[in-house]
C-alpha cells in the first residue's frame, strides 16, 4: 500500500511543478520549484517506510502551499483582479532589492492570512488587497530575504546580516530594523495604526517577539538615525506621530523593551556599513511626493518608493484614507518595477 | 488606553477591504460575461466582414480589367489608392477576427463549464456575506463615538476580524483564484468533472467545485478541491464535501439523520458524529470508489487526529460499515468481495504502519446512520450500479468484448469513477491509461447513456436475480 501513497505523492509534486510552469512560464521561480520538487521526488522514489514518507509528505505539502500561493498571486494579477496592488508590490520589492544591491529573485504570492516570507521559493506572501498604508510590511518580509542574500562587498562568501541576526539572537528584530532603516517612519506607523493587537503588546508569539520589543526597536532605530545624521527628521516622526499613537493604542507612553536591551546601535552600524545606499532619507522629497499623491505634477527622479509610503502616511494622518490617493500611490509604486 | 482614532482607522480599513472583495467578485463575474459579449460582437463583425469581402472582391475584379474597369478615369488619387488597397486591408481584418475568435473561444468554453446561474448564485452568496459583515462593521463604528468602554469595543473588533472577516477573505481568495485556475484550465478539467459528480449527488446547481489549497466546503455551495488532489483519482473525495453540504445546509432532506445524530452516542461528541456521518454519506452515495480514494489520499492511520475530526481509524470503519450495509440492503450483496478487499487493504495499512486499530465503531451507530440515510430517499450506490461498474471496468482496461451496458445518465459519474478504481485495482500498472480513458469519458457526458434522469429519488429495490440467470 505504501507504493500507492508514494506514487500519489510523486504525482502531486509533478503536478505542482507543472502548474507553476504553466502559470509562470520559464522563470527562475518555476525552475527553483521544479528543482525542489525533483529533489523530493528522488527521495520519495527511495522511500520504503511510512515515517520517511511522512517526513517527505510534510516537505511536499509545504512546497505545494507555497506554489499555490504564488500561482494565485500571478493569476489574480494576470486577470487584473487585484486592483493594481500586485504591480505596486512588485515595484516596492524592486526598489528595495535595488537599493540593497541584491538580486530581485523574490516573488509575491497571495494568502488571506497574515504576511510572511518563506525561503523555499523566496516567496513573500501578502493578503490580496494591500493598500499603500499596509505596504511598509513588505519591507519587513523582504528584510528576511536581504538578511539571507546580502554578501559582503569584499568577501562574497560572508553574509554580514546573517551574522548580525545570529548576534542579535532574533532575525525578526533585524528585519524590523531593516524595514525602519529603508522605509522610515512609515513602517512603525503602519504597525501601530493597522496591525498591532493592543491586548497582546507584551506577549511574544511562537514566531515573533512581542510588539513592545519590536516597536522599541523601530523607535530606537529612528532616534539613533537622527542622532547619527544630525537631523531631526526621524526623531520628530517618533515624538509627533509614532509615540502618541502608541500611547493611545496601548495606554503606555513607553516602548521600553521587555526581555532585555535591544542592540539597535549595533544594527544601525551594520546596516550603514553594508546597506548605506538603502537608508531612507527624507530630504525634500516627501513634499514632492505628497503633491503627486494629491494629483499634482508627477514626482521627479529623486522621489523613491519610500518617500511615497511616507507621504501616504503623512496625508492619512492629516486627512484620513483617500481611495484616490491610494490609487495614485499604487500606480506610482508600480513604476518602480 | 483610548485609541479611538486608531480603532476607527481599522474599522475603515475593514470596510474598504470588504468593498474590494465584493467588487472583485463582481469584476470576475463581469469578465466572464464580457468574454461572451466579445464573442457575440465578433460574430456580428464577421457577418459584416463577409459582406465587405464580397465588395472588395468585386472592386479587385474591376481593377484587374483593362484600364481599371468601372474605375477608369477616376481622378481622385487618394480614392483610387484606397480602392486598390481595400482588398488587402479587408483580408487582414478577416484574419485578425479569426485569430481573436480562436483565442477567445476556448476561454469561453471553459467559462461555460460553470453555468452562469451557478456563478451568479455563488457571487450573490459571497456578496451577501460581505454585505452582512459590512453592516456589522458599520454598527461597530456607530458605537465608537458613544461608547465608554473602548477596550470592550476593541475586543469585539479583534474577535470579529478573526472569527468572521478572515473566513470571508479566505473564501474570497479561494473563490476568485479558483475561478481563475478553472478559466485557465490549469485544473485539467477536473473541476468540470467534479461538477458532474456533484450534480448527480446533490442535484443541479446545488454546489460548484473550485480548485483551492485545501479541500473543504465553503459558503455552503462551493466544494473546494484541495490542491494537488486535482486529478481524476481524487474526484471521489468530492463526495465527502457533498455529504457535508447535505448535512449542514439541507436539513429538511435528511431529517431522520439529523434526528439520529442529535442523540447521545457513547463517547462520540455531536461534532464527531456529524463528521462520521459526512463520510457515511460519501460512501452511501458513491460506493467503493469513495473508500478507495479516501484510503489512498486522505486517511492516514497512526497519524495525529486532525482538530475537530474523529480519528481516521473510526472514519475508515464507518465507510466500510456503510458499504457492507449497502451491499446487503437490496438482498444481492453484489460488491461484498470488493468491500472485503477494502477491509483487508485498510488492515494491511494498519499493520504496515504499526498503527493501533483505534476505538471500535459502535455498530448500532453505523446501523442507525444507514437506516436514516435510506429513509432520506437519496439515490444510493447499489447492486444495479455494480453490474455496470464491472462491465465498464473491463472497457477501461482496454479489453475488447461486448459493448458495456448503456450508462444511466443519472449514475454516469458514479458508475465510471467506480469502474476506474476497479480497473486500477485489477491492473495498477495500467493506471495512467485507465486515467486517460476515464477522464475522456467523464469530460464528455452524454455518450453511453439514455436521456438524463433525476437522481433525487431513490431507485426501486433491485429485483433479485437467480444464480446463473441474466437480467
Amino acid at each position: 500500500m505504501i507504493e500507492a501513497h508514494v506514487s500519489a505523492e510523486i504525482a502531486a509534486l509533478e503536478r505542482t511543478a507543472g502548474l507553476v510552469l504553466l502559470v509562470a512560464g520559464d522563470t527562475g521561480t518555476a525552475r527553483d520549484l521544479h528543482r525542489h520538487a525533483q529533489d523530493l521526488v528522488k527521495e520519495l522514489g527511495r522511500t520504503t517506510t511510512w515515517p520517511k514518507l511522512g517526513e517527505l509528505r510534510a516537505a511536499g505539502e509545504k512546497l505545494r502551499a507555497e506554489a499555490l500561493c504564488y500561482v494565485q498571486g500571478v493569476l489574480l494579477r494576470v486577470h487584473d483582479l487585484d486592483d493594481g496592488a500586485g504591480r505596486a508590490v512588485d515595484g516596492l520589492v524592486a526598489y528595495l532589492c535595488r537599493t540593497a544591491g541584491v538580486e530581485p529573485r523574490v516573488v509575491v504570492g497571495v494568502d488571506a492570512g497574515s504576511e510572511s516570507f518563506t525561503r523555499t521559493l523566496d516567496l513573500v506572501r501578502l493578503p490580496p488587497y494591500p493598500d499603500v498604508w499596509h505596504l511598509p510590511v513588505v519591507a519587513h518580509e523582504l528584510g528576511h530575504y536581504v538578511i539571507r542574500e546580502l554578501r559582503h562587498a569584499q568577501d562574497k562568501d560572508e553574509r554580514p546580516l546573517r551574522l548580525l541576526a545570529a548576534e542579535v539572537g532574533d532575525e525578526e528584530l533585524v528585519a524590523d530594523a531593516y524595514a525602519t532603516y529603508t522605509v522610515g517612519p512609515a513602517y512603525p506607523l503602519s504597525c501601530v495604526w493597522l496591525r498591532i493587537d493592543p491586548r497582546r503588546v507584551r506577549e511574544p508569539s511562537p514566531t515573533h517577539p512581542s510588539w513592545q520589543r519590536r516597536v522599541h526597536t523601530m523607535v530606537s532605530m529612528l532616534r539613533l538615525m537622527s542622532a547619527k545624521y544630525d537631523t531631526g527628521q526621524y526623531e520628530a516622526a517618533v515624538d509627533l506621530t509614532i509615540l502618541p499613537a502608541w500611547e493611545r493604542l496601548t495606554g503606555s507612553a513607553s516602548t521600553d523593551a521587555d526581555g532585555g536591551p535591544v542592540p539597535a546601535r549595533t544594527m544601525l552600524t551594520r546596516l550603514d556599513r553594508h546597506l548605506g545606499g538603502a537608508r531612507y532619507d527624507v530630504g525634500s522629497h516627501v513634499t514632492e511626493a505628497l503633491d503627486a499623491l494629491a494629483g499634482g505634477a508627477p514626482p521627479g527622479h529623486g522621489v523613491t518608493a519610500a518617500h511615497l509610503l511616507n507621504a501616504a502616511w503623512s496625508a492619512r494622518l492629516r486627512g484620513g484614507d483617500d481611495p484616490e490617493l491610494n490609487r495614485r500611490a499604487l500606480a506610482l509604486l508600480a513604476r518602480e518595477g | 488606553m483610548d485609541g479611538r482614532d486608531i480603532l476607527e482607522t481599522r474599522l475603515d480599513t475593514l470596510l474598504d477591504d470588504l468593498a474590494k472583495v465584493s467588487e472583485a467578485v463582481a469584476t470576475a463575474a463581469a469578465k466572464r460575461e464580457h468574454i461572451a459579449a466579445a464573442l457575440d460582437s465578433l460574430r456580428t463583425a464577421e457577418i459584416g466582414m463577409r459582406a465587405l469581402t464580397g465588395t472588395a472582391m468585386l472592386i479587385q475584379l474591376e481593377l484587374d480589367t483593362d484600364d481599371d474597369g468601372q474605375f477608369r478615369g477616376l481622378e481622385n488619387d487618394t480614392l483610387m489608392s484606397g480602392l486598390v488597397n481595400l482588398p488587402r486591408h479587408v483580408s487582414k481584418v478577416v484574419t485578425e477576427i479569426a485569430t481573436v475568435k480562436r483565442l477567445l473561444e476556448p476561454v469561453r468554453d471553459r467559462m461555460q463549464a460553470i453555468a452562469i446561474d451557478d456563478q451568479r448564485a455563488l457571487q450573490a452568496a459571497l456578496q451577501a456575506d460581505c454585505g452582512r459583515l459590512t453592516r456589522e462593521v458599520k454598527q461597530l463604528k456607530e458605537r465608537l463615538d458613544d461608547t465608554m468602554d473602548l477596550p470592550a469595543l476593541w475586543a469585539e473588533y479583534l474577535d470579529f476580524v478573526d472569527t468572521k472577516a478572515r473566513p470571508v477573505f479566505d473564501a474570497y481568495v479561494d473563490f476568485i483564484s479558483g475561478l481563475a485556475v478553472r478559466d485557465s484550465d490549469l485544473d485539467g478539467s477536473i473541476c468540470a468533472i467534479s461538477d458532474h459528480l456533484i450534480n448527480q449527488l446533490l442535484g443541479q446547481h446545488e454546489a460548484l467545485s473550485l480548485p483551492a489549497r485545501e479541500a473543504a466546503l465553503s459558503m455552503h455551495a462551493i466544494i473546494k478541491l484541495g490542491f494537488p488532489e486535482w486529478g481524476i483519482w481524487s474526484v471521489p473525495l468530492v463526495a465527502r464535501e457533498a455529504g457535508a453540504s447535505l448535512l449542514r445546509h439541507t436539513t429538511h432532506k435528511l431529517w431522520d439523520l439529523h434526528d439520529f445524530l442529535a442523540r447521545p452516542h457513547g463517547p462520540l461528541t455531536v461534532p464527531e458524529a456529524e463528521r462520521l456521518a459526512e463520510d457515511a454519506i460519501g460512501a452511501f452515495l458513491l460506493g467503493p470508489a469513495y473508500a478507495r480514494a479516501m484510503f489512498t489520499f486522505r486517511l492516514r492511520p497512526g497519524w495525529p487526529t486532525r482538530p475537530g475530526m474523529p480519528p481516521d481509524t473510526l472514519r475508515a470503519q464507518i465507510i466500510l460499515a456503510i458499504l457492507r450495509r449497502q451491499g446487503a440492503a437490496d438482498g444481492q450483496d453484489a460488491f461484498s468481495d470488493e468491500v472485503t478487499r477494502l477491509t483487508r487493504l485498510w488492515n494491511h495499512a494498519l499493520a504496515e504502519l504499526g498503527a493501533d486499530a483505534g476505538p471500535p465503531l459502535d455498530e448500532a451507530f453505523a446501523t442507525g446512520v444507514h437506516t436514516a440515510l435510506r429513509a432520506g430517499r437519496r439515490r444510493d450506490f447499489s447492486a444495479e450500479n455494480w453490474g455496470q461498474v464491472t462491465a465498464w471496468a473491463d472497457r477501461l482496461l482496454g479489453r475488447e468484448g461486448d459493448d458495456p451496458p448503456v450508462l444511466v445518465e443519472a449514475d454516469r459519474a458514479v458508475t465510471l469513477l467506480n469502474a476506474g478504481w476497479l480497473a486500477r485495482r485489477k491492473a495498477p500498472q495500467l493506471a495512467d491509461d485507465i486515467a486517460k480513458r476515464l477522464t475522456e469519458l467523464l469530460r464528455h457526458p452524454g455518450g453511453g447513456g439514455p436521456s438524463p434522469q433525476s437522481r433525487s429519488a431513490r431507485r426501486p429495490p433491485t429485483p433479485h436475480t437467480p444464480p446463473g440467470g441474466t437480467r
